[in-house]
């Protein structure tokens, strides 16, 4: 479905490659995590895949192949017709992904509006259609609230329904609940999985959070400094780790299992 | 043996006047309702709850940055110090790790150039920071470094208690684990009472001898970590601890 | 911190340096009396009298020299007073609030909502025309408004930082984290506001004295100078040519500088 091939990517005013590599593959209807402290290039990798990279500020070679076509060498004008179709994107946070004075429900359409030709009332139908498959209560109100009123878990439900109202086959999610409280992000999680469920949406999590790669990915990788250190099963990984790096990671997770005692 | 108390927090509502420029107008906003607990010296308490329960306000009549409006906060040492969530917008910009450290001894006064040089030496190496970062920028260093030298000048003025708002939520695991290690070992070597606030519980199991849980400004469980953490008594509690498996 | 300098910079210091430069050497040496009215009434430029003379017959250049410093001066105490006033007035309503905020900024609103040069007019004619002082002093009033504006937005944004916070806990006095701890980090807005402010000046004290109410003779100013240069356009086009290049090379200079300063605080933060 995805498939990254030896992408490498650097910025010009750094001596270091951001990303100096990498390869990995997402299968159809498969959960992939992509995890690393700060720095480790893993956000780079999203925004080539996203077609988000400032291209004159940086040099990159490589293959990004999303169902056959070439996203990373493709030009603007194609790009542009494959964002938000073919790939939703969810950012970490949700309030300042989303446009103050507009109601949410045009925001979450606004992707209709762009890609297809359906009327305003077809719009609104799907809108509210995938408002109600994130599990938000009352969608018509939902819908003509402003982001402001509504809170940071409802927001990024709006955000979620928003990147996959034009059924993309992919969605990439960056830190979508790392701004969020521990119950909301269990929600959002099961509410994630749900929909890989039941609508066989291929996923990308990028994410730092190890313990919330582990409750959704069925396969993770783990990168450093710009390359992929480890790939593999997600209980293989955590359970073996075989990368000296990736077995630092683990250990670092705070887990319930062990104490620290000094 | 019974350690002594470092702090009590007796009953305490507290909150905010809220509202607009005329006299009338005004209401007051109660964020905490009947908060009462103590902490012991050498005891680590975790303070968990979700965002907007009033951890910070919590912090904030605990520092007497605000008073509270029934009952009493009775310190029995000296003032705690504070080290916050964000190292960015802890340490000024402007001056170097060691300025800001030797910063409270300025202001303290007292202290000859040499003394204070000395100080804040033993302070840097107490801390682990690296010898070549001592003259660094904030701007310099990485969030980690950060956090160390913001540690190193709350304890540079040699308090009892220290408050830790979020200490390590915004570093990446593996420093993560390395800050907690630090605040460990330097509670050993100085007999320090830490109240640890996090949202994360497995941060707080892995740090704390009690916890408090909070919810909508009221304390709804609190006692021995592993007691609260295998048997929950609340509803409310057992939920948090369910989502964070 | 490393700081690159960059083209802009460069620029401005090269060409504000040649104002600069007259300036200095004025102050000690000129070739001819600049008062002295003895040699010739509108000789063009030649090699004796590098910009001419005028219908006086007094060296342009000796007068360029002269006027370039008393220019100089009259914009650096100007801004000088607006600056350090508009800073304290900033960093007292931004770091506090309340109501000194409300009473002080109003009282900036209505200073701003005056025309800045009947302002300086009233204030001239207040303090006495003619002192030499007064177009300095009027001026400064006129520019505290906009740095207390500006200023007070920086306290106001910076006065919640943890290491605020932090140095109260400490026992830190309110002057502490004034000007230890917030200050600094103002310097930022702070220089490219004086430069901006320093050409205002400039040109604000060449129109005062183009109107009369400036310099008075036998001192002259850059604007008081372009000011006569008026009347003797035809006669002696060299006169305005002379003194307006030498204010508009100050002012680019300076403008540059200003330019420069605001690139290299966004590249720093």
């Amino acid at each position: 479905m995805l498939e990254i091939r030896d992408l490498h990517v650097k910025f010009n005013n750094r001596d270091r490659e951001a990303v100096g590599g990498i390869s990995l593959t997402i299968h159809d209807g498969e959960i992939v995590g992509l995890g690393g402290i700060s720095g480790s290039g893993k956000t780079v990798t999203a925004m080539s895949i996203a077609g988000l990279l400032p291209r004159k500020q940086c040099t990159y070679s490589g293959d990004i192949l999303l169902n056959g076509q070439d996203l990373l060498h493709a030009k603007r004008s194609e790009l542009r017709k494959l964002h938000g179709k073919e790939i939703g994107v969810v950012f970490q946070e949700p309030m300042s992904a989303m446009d103050p004075l507009m109601c949410v429900g045009k925001q979450v359409e606004e992707v209709l509006l762009i890609h297809t030709k359906l009327s305003d009332t077809q719009r609104k139908e799907k809108a509210l259609e995938a408002m109600a498959s994130v599990d938000l209560h009352d969608v018509e109100h939902v819908y003509n609230s402003y982001p402001h009123e509504l809170s940071g878990g409802m927001l990024q439900r709006v955000m979620i329904a928003a990147a996959i109202v034009s059924e993309p086959s992919l969605l990439l999610l960056d830190e979508p609940t790392t701004a969020l409280d521990v119950t909301i992000q269990a929600q959002l999680l099961a509410l994630l999985k749900k929909l890989n469920r039941e609508r066989g949406m291929s996923m990308l999590l990028i994410s730092h959070n190890l313990n919330v790669m582990r409750k959704l990915c069925s396969r993770v990788a783990i990168m450093e400094r710009g390359v992929l250190v480890e790939v593999g099963d997600t209980e293989e990984i955590y359970e073996r780790p075989q990368h000296p790096y990736t077995k630092h990671l683990i250990e670092s997770i705070p887990t319930r299992d062990r104490r620290l005692s000094w | 043996m019974v350690k002594p108390l470092v702090l009590e927090v007796q009953h305490v509502d507290a909150g905010y006047m809220e509202g607009g420029l005329l006299a009338g107008s005004k209401w007051f906003h109660q964020v905490l309702f009947d908060v009462d607990f103590t902490i012991r010296q050498g005891e680590i308490l975790g303070l968990a709850g979700e965002s907007g329960t009033g951890k910070s306000s919590l912090t904030r009549v605990i520092l007497g940055m605000v008073e509270p409006s029934k009952g009493k906060v009775i310190h029995h040492t000296q003032k705690p110090q504070i080290v916050f969530q964000d190292p960015y917008s802890s340490l000024n910009p402007v001056y170097s790790a060691a300025w800001s450290v030797e910063e409270p001894l300025r202001i303290l006064g007292g202290f000859s150039a040499s003394e204070r040089r000395r100080m804040v030496e033993e302070m840097l190496e107490m801390v682990e920071l690296p010898r070549d970062c001592w003259e660094a920028k904030p701007d310099e260093l990485s969030g980690g470094q950060r956090q160390r030298v913001s540690i190193a000048a709350a304890l540079i003025q040699k308090p009892r208690f220290l408050i830790l708002d979020e200490p390590v939520s915004a570093l990446d695991v593996t420093i993560q684990a390395q800050i907690l290690k630090l605040l460990l070992q330097l509670r050993r070597e100085l007999d320090l009472s830490y109240l640890f606030i996090s949202h994360d519980l497995n941060v707080i199991y892995q740090l704390c001898d009690r916890v408090l849980i909070m919810k909508a400004g009221r304390i709804v469980e609190q006692g021995d970590i592993e007691e609260v953490f295998n048997h929950p008594n609340e509803e409310y509690t057992r939920n948090l601890l369910a989502a964070a498996m | 911190m490393k700081r690159k300098m960059n083209g802009y910079l460069l620029a401005g210091i090269g060409i504000t340096g040649i104002v600069l430069l007259f300036a200095l050497i004025g102050i000690f040496w000129t070739p001819y009396l600049p008062t002295a009215m003895k040699y010739g009434r509108f000789q063009p430029p030649s090699l004796q009298h590098i910009f001419g003379t005028d219908n006086f017959g007094r060296d342009i250049f000796s007068r360029v020299l002269k006027g370039s410093g008393t220019t100089l001066a009259i914009a650096l105490s100007t801004v000088s007073i607006g600056a350090v006033i508009g800073t304290l007035v900033g960093a007292v309503t931004g770091y506090f609030g309340g109501r000194i905020d409300d009473v002080l900024m109003r009282l900036n609103d209505a200073l701003t909502a005056f025309p800045s040069f009947l302002l300086a007019l009233l204030i001239v004619s207040l303090v006495g025309p003619g002192k030499k002082y007064s177009v300095v002093l009027a001026l400064g009033l006129v520019f505290i408004p906009s740095f207390a504006r500006v200023m007070r937005t920086e306290f106001a944004s910076l006065r919640n930082r943890n290491y605020v916070t932090r140095a109260r806990l400490m026992g830190a006095k309110t002057g502490w984290i004034l000007f230890v701890h917030l200050l600094p980090n103002t310097i930022r807005v702070l220089l490219p506001a004086f430069t901006i402010g320093f050409n205002n000046a400039v040109l604000a004290e060449a129109s005062m004295s183009f109107l009369g109410i400036g310099v008075t003779p036998p001192d002259a100013s850059l604007g008081y100078m372009l000011s006569e240069a008026q009347g003797m356009l035809k006669a002696g086009p060299w006169y305005a040519v002379s003194t307006g290049c030498t204010i508009v090379l100050l002012i680019f200079g300076v403008g540059l500088i200003g330019e420069g300063l605001q690139i290299l605080s966004r590249e720093v933060s």
